[in-house]
C-alpha cells in the first residue's frame, strides 16, 4: 500500500468516527449519518482497492476509474456553483428588501 | 428655466389634469447635480419629487432635501434598479396616478415630461418610454448610439417589443403599469426588465421623443458601453432561470 492509500484510509476512518459521534450526541439524524458512513466507507474501498473504480467506470463506458471520479467531481462542482449563485441572488434580494423597508419606514406618515 | 417660459411649464403639470404625478429619481453620489435637477423640476410645476439616495457617500440626501424633494435613504448601495423600485413603491403608497422616472445626473430635461404624461392621459398607453432617437436634439455619442440601437433590436427579438431606444431612464407609468411591473434586478438591467414586463403583462406602450443632453459629467457617471454585455448576460440568465 502506498502512502496516499494509508493516508486516505486513516482520514476516512477519522471522518467516519466524527459522523458516528455526532449521531451518538444526537447532533445529526440517522439518515444523514448513514449517508456520510456510505461516503467514507466507499472512500476506504477506493483507497484500498483502486481497481474497483475502473470496474464502475467501465460500466459507464469510461476507460479509467480516475477519469470517472474527475468527471463526477466537475459535474458536482458546477452544480454547487449554480446552487451558490442562486443562494447569493436570493440573499442579495433579501438584503435589498430590508434596505427598501428601512427607507420606506423612515418616511411613513408624511 | 427662462428658456421655456414659466407659463408653458406650469401647464405641463396642469395638463395632466388633477392627476397626482410623482417624479422618482434614483441617485448615487450626485450632490453636484441633484440640486439643479430638483429645482428644474419644481420650476416646471412638479411638486412631488422623490429622490432615492442609494447609499451615497456624499451629501446627495442633504442637497436633495434642501432643494425640496422627499428623500428616501438606502442605508447601503443596492443599485439603480433597487432605487427605482423603492421610489415607485413610495409613490404608489402615496396614491400617485402617474409615476415618472428621471435621471439624477442632469441628462434629462423637465420639459420632456409633459409629452410623456400626455401620452398616458389621453389613454394611448400605460407606459410612455422616452426615446432619444426620435428627436434630432439629443447629442448621443456615436458608439453609445450603436449599442443602444443594438439593444433595441435585441428587445425586438427577445420580447417582440418595438422600440428605437433601449436604455432610457426617462419614462412615465400609470398606476396600473407601476403596480404590475416588478423590478427584480437591482442593477442597471432594470431597463431591459421593464421592457420584459411590458411584453409579459401586455401593457400598452408608446415611445415619446425626449432630449438627452450628454455632458462630460453624465458620460462619466453613466454606464459604460461595456456594461451592455453584462446587461445582455443578465437578460439571458433571466430568460433561462424563470
Amino acid at each position: 500500500m502506498g502512502f496516499i492509500q494509508i493516508f486516505g484510509v486513516l482520514f476516512a476512518l477519522f471522518a467516519l468516527s466524527r459522523a458516528v459521534i455526532r449521531y451518538k450526541n444526537k447532533k445529526s439524524t440517522f439518515s444523514s449519518m448513514a449517508i456520510w458512513l456510505l461516503i467514507w466507507l466507499s472512500v476506504i474501498l477506493v483507497a484500498v482497492l483502486p481497481q474497483t473504480t475502473s470496474f464502475v467506470a467501465n460500466l459507464f463506458g469510461i476507460g479509467r476509474g480516475v477519469d470517472l471520479v474527475l468527471y463526477l467531481s466537475i459535474i458536482l462542482l458546477y452544480y454547487l456553483i449554480y446552487r451558490l449563485y442562486v443562494k447569493m441572488e436570493d440573499t442579495k434580494k433579501d438584503l435589498t428588501s430590508i434596505v427598501r423597508e428601512l427607507a420606506l419606514k423612515g418616511k411613513k406618515g408624511e | 428655466m427662462d428658456r421655456h417660459g414659466p407659463h408653458n411649464l406650469w401647464r405641463g403639470a396642469y395638463d395632466a389634469g388633477m392627476k397626482k404625478t410623482y417624479i422618482v429619481i434614483p441617485a448615487y453620489n450626485e450632490e453636484k447635480k441633484i440640486g439643479d435637477v430638483i429645482r428644474g423640476l419644481r420650476g416646471a410645476g412638479y411638486g412631488n419629487i422623490v429622490v432615492v439616495d442609494d447609499g451615497s457617500m456624499d451629501k446627495t440626501a442633504r442637497v436633495a432635501e434642501r432643494a425640496g424633494a422627499t428623500v428616501l435613504r438606502h442605508i447601503i448601495n443596492r443599485g439603480q434598479g433597487a432605487g427605482l423600485k423603492t421610489g415607485i413603491e413610495f409613490a404608489l403608497r402615496e396614491c400617485a396616478d402617474y409615476i415618472v422616472t428621471f435621471d439624477a445626473d442632469g441628462q434629462h430635461s423637465p420639459s420632456s415630461i409633459k409629452p410623456l404624461l400626455a401620452a398616458l392621459s389621453n389613454q394611448k398607453a400605460e407606459v410612455a418610454l422616452g426615446s432619444r432617437f426620435l428627436t434630432k436634439d439629443s447629442n448621443t455619442p456615436f458608439v453609445r448610439a450603436i449599442f443602444l440601437r443594438g439593444g433595441a433590436l435585441i428587445f425586438r427579438l427577445f420580447y417582440g417589443v418595438n422600440l428605437t431606444d433601449s436604455h432610457n431612464g426617462l419614462r412615465a407609468l400609470t398606476r396600473k403599469a407601476a403596480n404590475s411591473i416588478d423590478i427584480i434586478c437591482d442593477d442597471m438591467a432594470h431597463a431591459s426588465e421593464i421592457v420584459e414586463e411590458i411584453a409579459r403583462d401586455r401593457l400598452k406602450y408608446v415611445e415619446v421623443p425626449v432630449t438627452i443632453t450628454y455632458s462630460d459629467y453624465s458620460k462619466a457617471k453613466g454606464q459604460s458601453t461595456l456594461n451592455s454585455f453584462r446587461i445582455l448576460w443578465r437578460m439571458l440568465l433571466n430568460k433561462l432561470l424563470r
